[in-house]
């Protein structure tokens, strides 16, 4: 039921457990991207890099899972940004994804059409790269 | 060390207040990056957009655990953002920047001024939900609209809302901002979404429509990931314990910290119209 408190207004979806993993997911999934990216920072200090003065690595696909296992400072630090940046997109997907569940369609429906304005926009730009 | 304290001090205060307002934070990083560390003003708004996402992630899912976000009506408007950012994207260099950006600046001063007028006269008035709105198992509510909405409040005026997401997201593309300045005011002022649920819904959509633009300058090298690890870092703490104590926050006080953030993002957009330095924009 919907209930409000001193400062908070709630949004009732008590029907629905699409947004709770929906949080579940973007929570986990900062943790991780901020966890990595923590440990590459620290391992960029402990190299001696010095962020602004030395430009960074260039993202490099083909090298993260070497830098990675190499304990190098590129690798944690472009697969946690890499996360960041792919998590709303994830997001969006998992919302569509429990809404269809729900047998919410519209709703679902909603979702897939802002996935889709998402793929094109990243197809454009790889495409005029 | 000492460079990367900064940046990571720089971050925690974006994302304290962007958490807080509904930004990503970027209106002060770009400056930061610009002109308090020299960096190029792409690669400071390339690190801002990934900052705004980080924001964007970490706040959102805070508000949504104490469903404060309303996900339905942002992944609605969600839908036409994105839109209007990609058209943007496309028709960027057909039309003048200085132009957008003059228009742009008269409009937030008018978002201001409206939002201080609201404030004096009275709580922005949420229209009364009609009962078991947006309560029904599954959002089988009984129309697309009533399903958007609250405990406490329908949205209303959905086609507006529409248009000025769609125009959010133009906008945003075209002038490098986030889109939050106009989401929020939008949601708040024109479809009677309470400004605290507005602020939470604004943060959970800014993530998608930085992400957009993230991978594109990702995609392009743009992305120096040793300045963006310690301002990443840094907006997370921000966001994170900003997005607990938020709901402590009285409303009037995050209204008027809104209408000087729009203050000073019109200032900067009035001198970009006229040509005059400025620091940039992110938010």
């Amino acid at each position: 039921m919907p209930w409000r408190c001193r400062w908070v207004v709630w949004v009732p979806e008590s029907g629905s457990g699409t947004p709770r993993r929906v949080a579940r997911l973007l929570a986990v999934g900062t943790a991780a991207s901020v966890a990595l990216v923590a440990a590459g920072t620290v391992a960029m200090l402990l190299a001696g890099h010095v962020p602004v003065t030395q430009p960074g690595p260039a993202f490099r696909p083909s090298d993260l899972a070497a830098d990675v296992l190499a304990g190098r400072a590129a690798g944690f630090l472009w697969v946690g940004l890499g996360i960041a940046v792919a998590l709303p997109s994830a997001r969006v997907a998992l919302a569509g994804v429990g809404y269809l569940r729900e047998g919410d369609r519209r709703q679902a429906a909603v979702a897939r059409g802002v996935f889709a304005v998402l793929a094109v926009s990243t197809a454009v730009a790889l495409v005029t790269r | 060390m000492a460079l990367t304290l900064f940046l990571a001090g720089g971050g925690l205060l974006a994302g304290t207040f962007g958490a807080l307002l509904g930004l990503g934070g970027g209106i002060l990083i770009v400056p930061l990056l610009t002109l308090g560390f020299g960096l190029p003003f792409r690669e400071a708004v390339a690190i801002s957009l990934v900052a705004v996402i980080t924001t964007s992630s970490a706040s959102a899912a805070v508000y949504l655990e104490r469903r404060l976000a309303n996900l339905r009506l942002g992944l609605t408007l969600e839908l036409f953002t994105a839109t209007g950012a990609l058209i943007g994207g496309l028709v960027a260099f057909l039309l003048s920047d200085r132009l957008l950006a003059g228009l742009f600046a008269a409009m937030l001063g008018y978002t201001a001024w409206s939002m201080v007028r609201r404030a004096g006269a009275r709580q922005p008035a949420p229209a009364a939900a009609a009962p078991g709105v947006g309560t029904t198992p599954g959002g089988a509510a009984p129309g697309y609209l009533a399903s958007l909405g609250g405990a406490d409040y329908a949205v209303r005026r959905l086609p507006a809302g529409i248009a000025l997401a769609f125009v959010a997201g133009v906008l945003s593309a075209l002038l490098g901002v986030g889109g939050g300045v106009v989401k929020v005011p939008a949601m708040n002022l024109v479809m009677g979404v309470p400004l605290r649920v507005a602020t939470a819904t604004s943060n959970l959509m800014i993530g998608v429509t930085a992400s957009a633009s993230a991978i594109l300058y990702l995609l392009r090298g743009q992305v120096d990931p040793y300045v963006a690890g310690p301002v990443v870092v840094g907006v997370f703490a921000g966001a994170v314990v900003t997005s607990r104590i938020a709901h402590r926050v009285p409303t009037g006080v995050v209204r008027v910290l809104f209408v000087v953030v729009l203050c000073y993002t019109a200032v900067e957009m009035g001198a970009r119209a006229l040509a005059l330095p400025v620091g940039g924009l992110g938010a």
